[in-house]
């Protein structure tokens, strides 16, 4: 983990939600690293070590859910799912997996920046007092 | 229209009675009737008119006896109209046979059928099939219809077909050959010729294909008494054998040659003549060879013997003949009733409707039974009458309830049967191995029985069949357009929660980010978070434009206009409409200036062409190009771009609605191309797509229009 701005992966393949979500993060502090793909998303989770991660659930390659799985398998790094998917089922399948938080499409700027906020709080929590195995950390509802 | 008229009444008048008429103004008013007579109503033109009425109303007239004779089963010949029958033979004089025949009906607009007669029992030569075969198929060609026939005798069949089929006209072939092979056979001409009575019998030689002209045959009363007559003389020939023989030979010898004539009478002529035969027979040995010779009397015991032996032998051998001709007889009805279900399960394989079908089987119960038939289908919970004929037949009430029971229980009812045996009706179903799926009924005194019952219950099995796969097929097509519709439903509702969403969110995330933001933010962050809001909000504009654009091309409520457009304004214009983010990537042009102006609806055709850049940008790796060319009088626009191109096995669905070839890099909705293609083919043009480009990469749709006067 960087000490000074916190990098945030955005993972989308909307080219438009990309970008102002990289302008807005960008001029609250944050460094942003982008993927379109599922393949991509893994590749530089694993490289560039996020501070955290926001996860669009349909890729074109993939399902978002499967990149949750994978990245819970070596990493405790938060995740924050942002997915248009409103459903109650597909919210606890998401959480379930490892997700830290669920964030519907279309969301407000200011709700999403928080989310973002609390969940890299937990996330240096879980950091400082590092948890061998089991089941997932409640995720904060704040 | 003539043909479609139910009758026909001809009233003749001649020429000049017409004329006269129209000067009365019986025709038209006086003014107009001075004019008709100059220009239309002239004496060639009037006599022109009158041959064809009476020709038309003759071959009319012709068929309707046909048909006539037919349902009453009257042989002809019928004198009227002619009708042309071509004998085809193994000899290969066949196809000149028919080419004479067809010519002849051709001038004398007469329908002409070519026949093959093949003899019971022996297997015709591989070389005589061949020619055989090529001359039906000449005759098919021609316009003639094709019979084969199996007969024991040749001469008999022929006569007997072309009787019952009111022939007037018999084509037959004559190979010439040695004399004296000529003068042995039996020549079928010859035998034609004498026993045809009432049809002209025209000879087409081997030189000579032109037919020389008919000679009709004289009656000949006795020709029944003919193998009578044939066995007499063979007799009369044996005895005059075997007295020049005599004295070389044995009696028993000289019996053998009796025998043997005998024989000869019955393989030739059947077992009557071979019986009288062998009774002349009898008395001239018994008369000429026994002693005392010249008596009828028998002095010895072994010529006795010899008497009795030989009487029984030809009383067996005639006897066998005799059978061996009639299973030769039933063979044919065999044959005949095969034929007409194969010529049935043809025209039920042809018959697409149950109305089709239903005609098909009345009409051929009716053929069968020789009474009224009428076919009942399910409707509902009733049975619905489809087809009958005679078409003024109808079923009581009751016999509507046999009907039903013979649908429910899969079991003849009516008429014949232990059931409702009251109805005048017989009722049988037409039933697969599941269910009945239908009624025959048929009029008749009783059930049918026999071959008939048979040939019936095939009918109807064939009928059954034909109505599950028509019924299958329905339900095929209605399974079809409802996982279609599902399909499309699906896709609809999976495009517009992405496609609407996708932009809101942005749009939504944009604006607040820009609210809380506020003077916080830096200039570039907030314009392009301000450009975000407008992007999305066009995005937002084009899905709508083609959900609505996708409504109108499905309804089919637009006309597209047809006006002269220029095409670098079109594509101008089409880039214009396109996004920002779009037109980032720079697109290169290649209009020639002198491009004639297409024919087209500028709006539906600059609406095609946003489309396709959208397209092309969305899928480009980094080229994106629009070029026009003129060829002829077609103008052809092509967007390109370099990206991965179509996997082979999306073409065909390229521009099938909703349908997102993968993988599909921003999601599009599937609709682009589809409205692109529905609104340049409404403008009378044509698109198409090449992927690979070039190099194994891009694609490239093309759009063809016709071409403008020149500017």
């Amino acid at each position: 983990m960087t000490a000074g701005r916190p990098r945030i992966l955005v993972v989308d393949d909307e080219p438009q939600i990309l970008r102002f979500l990289r302008t807005s993060l960008a001029a609250n502090g944050y460094d942003v690293i982008e993927a379109a793909t599922a393949a991509e998303a893994l590749r530089r989770a694993a490289a560039d070590a996020p501070d955290a991660i926001l996860l669009d659930l349909g890729l074109p390659d993939g399902d978002g859910k499967d990149v949750v799985r994978a990245i819970r398998e070596g990493s405790r790094v938060p995740i924050v799912v942002v997915s248009a998917r409103a459903r109650e089922a597909e919210k606890i399948d998401a959480l379930d997996l490892g997700a830290d938080d669920y964030v519907n499409k279309p969301f407000g700027m200011g709700e999403l920046l928080a989310r973002l906020r609390a969940a890299l709080r937990h996330g240096l929590a879980a950091t400082a007092t590092p948890r061998s195995s089991g089941p997932d950390p409640c995720p904060s509802i704040s | 229209m003539l043909e479609r008229a139910a009758e026909i009444e001809l009233i003749d008048l001649t020429p000049e009675e017409l004329l006269a008429r129209l000067a009365e103004g019986k025709v038209y008013a006086p003014h107009l009737a001075g004019r008709a007579r100059e220009s239309f109503f002239k004496p060639g033109n009037l006599t022109a008119l009158r041959e064809l009425a009476l020709r038309r109303a003759a071959e009319r007239v012709d068929d309707q006896l046909v048909g006539y004779m037919r349902a009453h089963a009257i042989e002809g010949p019928w004198a009227a109209g002619e009708r042309i029958l071509a004998l085809v033979g193994p000899d290969g004089l066949g196809p000149a046979v028919v080419r004479a025949a067809n010519r002849i009906a051709d001038q004398l607009r007469a329908p002409f059928v070519a026949v093959t007669v093949e003899a019971a029992g022996r297997l015709p030569s591989p070389a005589g099939d061949a020619s055989v075969a090529e001359a039906l198929a000449l005759a098919g060609r021609l316009g003639g219809r094709v019979e084969r026939l199996v007969a024991t005798d040749l001469v008999d069949e022929i006569l007997r077909f072309a009787r019952k089929g009111n022939f007037t006209q018999i084509f037959v072939g004559r190979s010439r050959s040695a004399w004296w092979r000529e003068a042995l056979r039996r020549s079928l001409v010859g035998a034609l010729v004498r026993r045809a009575d009432g049809v002209a019998i025209h000879v087409v030689s081997e030189s000579r294909p032109a037919p020389r002209s008919g000679s009709t045959a004289e009656r000949l009363e006795w020709r029944r008494a003919l193998p009578y007559a044939a066995g007499l003389a063979a007799v009369a020939g044996v005895v005059g054998l075997a007295t020049i023989v005599r004295d070389l030979a044995t009696t028993a010898n000289v019996a053998m040659l009796f025998l043997g004539a005998v024989i000869f009478v019955a393989v030739r002529f059947g077992a009557r003549p071979a019986l009288a035969a062998s009774v002349a027979a009898f008395l001239a040995y018994n008369f000429f060879f026994t002693e005392p010779v010249y008596t009828l009397n028998v002095e010895h015991w072994h010529d006795l013997i010899a008497l009795a032996v030989f009487v029984v032998v030809a009383g067996v051998t005639g006897t066998l003949a005799g059978r061996v001709r009639a299973q030769a007889l039933a063979g044919r009805e065999r044959i005949a009733a095969l034929g007409t279900l194969y010529d049935f399960a043809r025209r039920l394989g042809a018959a697409s409707t149950l109305d089709d079908l239903m005609h098909a089987v009345v009409l051929q119960a009716h053929r069968l039974v020789g009474s009224p038939a009428i076919a009942l289908l399910p409707d509902g919970d009733d049975l619905a009458e489809r087809y009958a004929w005679p078409p003024d037949e109808a079923l009581g009430d009751g016999d509507r309830a046999a009907a039903r029971w013979a649908l429910a229980h899969a079991e003849p009812a009516g008429r014949g049967t232990g059931t409702l045996p009251s109805s005048a009706w017989h009722f049988r179903p037409m039933r697969t191995a599941k269910r009945a799926l239908g009624v025959l009924c048929v009029k008749a005194d009783r059930a049918p029985e026999g071959d008939a019952a048979r040939t019936l219950d095939a009918v109807l099995d064939q009928a059954a069949v034909a109505l599950e796969r028509i019924a299958l097929e329905a339900q095929a097509a209605q399974a079809a357009a409802l996982a279609e519709t599902d399909r499309l439903r699906s896709a609809l509702l999976s495009s517009v929660s992405h496609d609407l969403r996708t932009p809101l969110t942005a749009i939504l995330g944009a604006a607040s980010a820009l609210r809380d933001g506020g003077d916080r933010l830096p200039t570039a962050a907030r314009s392009d978070l301000a450009a975000t809001v407008e992007e999305g909000a066009r995005r937002l504009d084009r899905f709508v434009a083609n959900l609505l654009d996708m409504t109108r091309l499905e309804a089919g409520a637009f006309a597209a206009k047809r006006e002269l457009v220029d095409v670098a304004d079109a594509v101008e214009g089409a880039l214009g409409r396109l996004s920002r983010e779009r037109a980032g990537r720079s697109v290169r042009r290649d209009l020639p200036g002198d491009l004639p102006p297409v024919l087209a609806d500028a709006v539906l055709l600059e609406t095609a062409l946003v489309n396709l850049l959208d397209n092309a940008a969305k899928h480009a790796a980094s080229a994106v190009g629009v070029e026009a060319r003129a060829a002829r009088d077609r103008v052809r626009i092509a967007v390109w771009d370099d990206g991965p191109g179509v996997r082979p096995e999306d073409l065909p669905r390229l521009f099938d609605r909703f349908f997102r070839a993968a993988p599909s890099p921003d999601g599009g909705v599937g609709l682009g191309l589809s409205i692109a293609k529905g609104f340049v083919e409404a403008m009378g043009g044509a698109i198409a797509i090449e992927s690979p480009a070039a190099q194994g990469r891009g694609a490239r749709f093309t759009i063809e229009l016709p071409a403008g006067a020149p500017p």
